[in-house]
């Protein structure tokens, strides 16, 4: 047993390209693991549940529509965002969304969004100081990135920005009429 | 700067093209895309300012084209709750006086700010702020509201109206006066056509032809225009030249034709006026070889064989409304009641015509083809997109509060606003007359000699020694039977209302047609079957006329001679003189026909196509007794020479077949 994983070791050295040794991409890789445990653990753990967001999309049929959510359905996980019916913000016609495509949560640092390891990518906007838009940039999958109130994101092709700021002096626009259920 | 586009004309592009890339939603990006259309406007004067506009414009096309595909048909082009805030932002800025509205339009984009048009050029690294700064200080050169140009009328016959007359003086704004010379076509449908010469710095510039209509019938026109004529006239010949002139204050549309003539005093004529002029074989040769030679090539030569198509397609909505509701108000539950009937956007002619006045009948997803508030009555089609606009069989409703169309323009959604394209989601009414109830009203007001409700109308008195039949069948018991006739003809582009007064004579004596209004891909035959009608009501009826009022005998004497056209090819040489030009001309058509019949002498074809065109003629008030009652003859006539050429083919007794298994006797 342990002569065939010291084998198996040894087959994978011969095939690392030249510059690398095998201790320091074994410690290396234990130290990402580390950090993606803690990570993923820290903000669940310190959520806090009750604080309204809002989302405007920002592209498409609906651009403009202002939606305002109040209480996620997994308090100790945060919004998700996604395609399917049971996301606390489910926007269904767009087919570049994935089911479960993004969460935004309220940690003690500010508001995450992470990627749900979707299909199309989470991206986030870039800008320049005077805050026009310079272009785009894809989040890591299940890397909870820090979001400001009004930030830009892109979800597959979808833009929307998410305010979390003074959400309570917001009101929601009534129910949206769907085009396509006329 | 002299720009007439108005805010309504920049959204209605906008919908079309939105709804040619089938995107069935207008967004900022698609309004953005119509002010970059505009050739010379604002917009791309601006970006080219910034060495933008080949980027941008491409990187919109890209990002637009990204837009959500959808499959599902609907015939109402949703607005995003953005663009809805843009174009009242627009309309504010208009009301304030910017102008002009593309302008006004831009710079509500601009200010909104956050929409995908300022982020693409924000990518770009465009200075947003400062290109914003400069449309707001544009320097207009134009004013407000159009100024007032003298317009001088040289033709007694036209008057015109308040808002005839903003239509030219926004279309003429930069000119001293507007001479009008003559008017060139009645107005019949509340059109007018008239050409028209501006004196700008004191120079006489070329003569147009401009046409005058309800706005939403100009927008229609030029759309058409642009989607069947534009790239297919011969090289003589009228087309619209600019946009169409919109003023904001007016409910009336203008467009522009070119018209270039050589000499001052080479007036252009229409076909009626200079077959008055002209004798028969000048008019002949001109019908044959400038008007369907040169646009042969164009037009019906570029036909398609092996169009099937029940009758009820191409020539349904040359009659009344199927159906002619009185909006019941409230919520009525009308579903609850069994003697409703629920139509909906699938419903076709037959269904309709089986329901009887008093029914209570439910609309449902019927689309808003007209708006007519001077009638009080709003035009409702079935059928879905381009198939609402001609093909369907179409309801007339009245009792609804209708505002003008051009007061209600952003606010799409208003409850008692209506707008052409519009979809209704539910509408319950009560039939107050059917299409048959109206058909025969208007063929009574004719004085009737004889019964209506008979299924035989009295016809050859045997007098004359002619060989007519005793009687012929009558046409408001056979047409719904011809509407479900099957026809195997040609399809091409048509012009649609190739009337004598739409075929002007040019400077050379080349054909110039105008009015594309209903132009088309359709049944080959119908421009000729129009063009027949034509000969008989504008030349003939008013020759017969000038004696007096035509009673029915003598419109049987000439639907006689015409059955002997029918039969025998020739001329009748005992005809009355007025009848003999009118027939030969109608001969010259006749051989044209016989070239474009789908399979060789199966004249049946044609004799459907006029049957058809000629029942609605008694439907036109304003065109004399004698041509109406011409017309409801000749309508006959054709039904029964139908049936005699279907005995002749088939063996006496035969029935033919319809696609839908239906043996019938016609």
């Amino acid at each position: 047993m342990l002569h065939n994983t010291r084998k198996r070791v040894e087959l994978l050295a011969a095939r690392l390209p030249s510059g690398y040794n095998l201790p320091d991409l074994i410690r290396s890789i234990m130290t990402a693991a580390a950090i993606r445990t803690e990570d993923a653990a820290r903000p669940r753990m310190t959520i806090l549940t009750d604080l309204p967001v809002a989302l405007v999309v920002m592209s498409g049929p609906y651009d403009g529509q202002r939606y305002v959510l109040h209480q996620p359905r997994d308090p100790l996980f945060g919004y998700v965002l996604g395609r399917r019916s049971d996301c606390d913000w489910a926007f269904s016609y767009d087919d570049q969304l994935s089911g479960k495509h993004a969460r935004l949560f309220r940690a003690e640092a500010g508001w995450f969004i992470e990627d749900l390891k979707s299909t199309n990518h989470t991206y986030l906007a870039r800008t320049r100081p005077d805050h026009s838009f310079a272009g785009r940039e894809a989040l890591p999958p299940q890397q909870p990135h820090p979001i400001p109130d009004g930030q830009l994101l892109q979800l597959g092709r979808l833009w929307l920005r998410c305010y979390w700021a003074a959400v309570s002096a917001m009101t929601p626009d009534t129910a949206p009429l769907s085009p396509f259920d006329r | 700067m002299m720009n007439s586009v108005t805010l309504d004309y920049l959204l209605e592009s906008t919908r079309q093209h939105s709804a040619e890339q089938k995107h069935f939603y207008v967004g900022v990006e698609h309004l953005m895309a119509t002010l970059l259309s505009l050739r010379g406007g604002l917009t791309a004067e601006l970006l080219d300012r910034y060495g933008l506009t080949a980027t941008f414009g491409q990187q919109l096309q890209q990002e637009t084209n990204r837009a959500v595909p959808e499959t599902r048909h609907w015939s109402d082009i949703w607005l995003t709750p953005r663009a809805e805030q843009v174009l009242n932002a627009a309309q504010a800025l208009i009301e304030q006086g910017e102008q002009p509205d593309d302008r006004a339009l831009l710079l509500a984009i601009l200010e909104e700010g956050d929409n995908l048009p300022i982020r693409l050029l924000q990518a770009l690294d465009a200075n947003v702020p400062a290109m914003r700064d400069e449309v707001r200080q544009w320097a207009i050169s134009s004013r407000a509201v159009a100024p007032t140009v003298p317009i001088i009328i040289e033709d007694s016959a036209v008057t015109l109206n308040a808002d005839q007359e903003r239509v030219l003086h926004t279309m003429f704004r930069d000119a001293a006066r507007v001479f009008i010379k003559r008017s060139l076509q009645d107005g019949h449908s509340g059109a007018v056509v008239l050409l028209v010469q501006p004196l700008k710095d004191g120079l006489i510039g070329a003569p147009v032809i401009v046409k005058i209509d309800d706005r939403y019938t100009i927008l229609h026109e030029k759309r058409r225009f642009d989607q069947w004529v534009k790239n297919q006239l011969p090289p003589t010949s009228a087309r619209i030249i600019d946009e169409p002139t919109l003023p904001s204050d007016a409910r009336a549309g203008g467009l522009k034709y070119t018209f270039v003539t050589q000499a001052e005093d080479d007036v252009p004529t229409n076909l009626r006026d200079y077959a008055l002029a002209h004798d028969t074989e000048t008019v002949a040769e001109f019908i044959q070889k400038a008007l369907y030679e040169p646009f042969r090539r164009y037009w019906w030569g570029q036909s398609q064989p092996g169009y099937r198509f029940p009758a009820r397609q191409e020539y349904e909505l040359l009659l009344p409304p199927a159906l002619i509701i009185e909006a019941v108000p409230g919520s009525v539950d009308a579903l609850d009641n069994q003697n409703a009937y629920a139509l909906s956007v699938r419903s076709i002619g037959p269904e309709m015509e089986a329901i009887m006045t008093g029914a209570l009948v439910v609309l449902e997803g019927f689309v808003v083809l007209k708006v007519r508030p001077e009638r009080g009555a709003l035009y409702l089609s079935t059928g879905i997109q381009d198939d609402a606009e001609h093909r369907a069989s179409r309801v007339e409703v009245r009792g609804l509060p209708l505002t003008a169309a051009a007061d209600s323009l952003v606010n799409s959604v208003a409850p008692d606003s209506f707008q052409p394209g519009q979809v209704l989601p539910r509408l319950v009414g009560r039939v107050i007359a059917t299409r048959a109830d109206v058909l025969q009203a208007q063929i009574q007001r004719l004085e009737a000699d004889f019964d209506l409700g008979s299924d035989e109308l009295p016809f050859g008195s045997g007098d004359d020694g002619r060989d007519l039949p005793a009687t012929l069948p009558n046409p408001l018991h056979g047409y719904t039977r011809l509407l479900d006739r099957m026809i195997d003809g040609r399809s091409s582009p048509i012009h649609g209302d190739l009337h004598l007064g739409n075929i002007l004579i040019g400077p050379a004596g080349d054909a110039w047609l105008i009015d594309f209004e209903w132009t088309r891909k359709g049944h080959t035959l119908f421009d000729w079957a129009t063009l027949e009608m034509s000969i008989l009501i504008d030349l003939l009826a008013p020759q017969l006329e000038a004696t007096g009022r035509a009673p029915w005998s003598d419109c049987r004497v000439v639907v006689g001679w015409i059955d002997t056209l029918n039969r025998q090819g020739v001329v009748p040489e005992e005809a009355s003189p007025a009848t003999v030009s009118a027939l030969s001309l109608i001969r010259q058509l006749r051989l044209i026909v016989a070239e474009l019949l789908a399979s060789e002498r199966r004249w049946s074809e044609y004799f459907t196509a006029l049957a058809l065109c000629a029942i609605r003629v008694p439907s036109w008030p304003d065109r004399s007794v004698t041509a109406r009652r011409l017309m409801f003859l000749l309508s006959a006539l054709c039904i029964a020479t139908i049936s005699e050429l279907d005995q002749a083919e088939s063996g006496p007794d035969a029935t033919r077949t319809t696609s839908d298994g239906r043996g019938q006797a016609i």
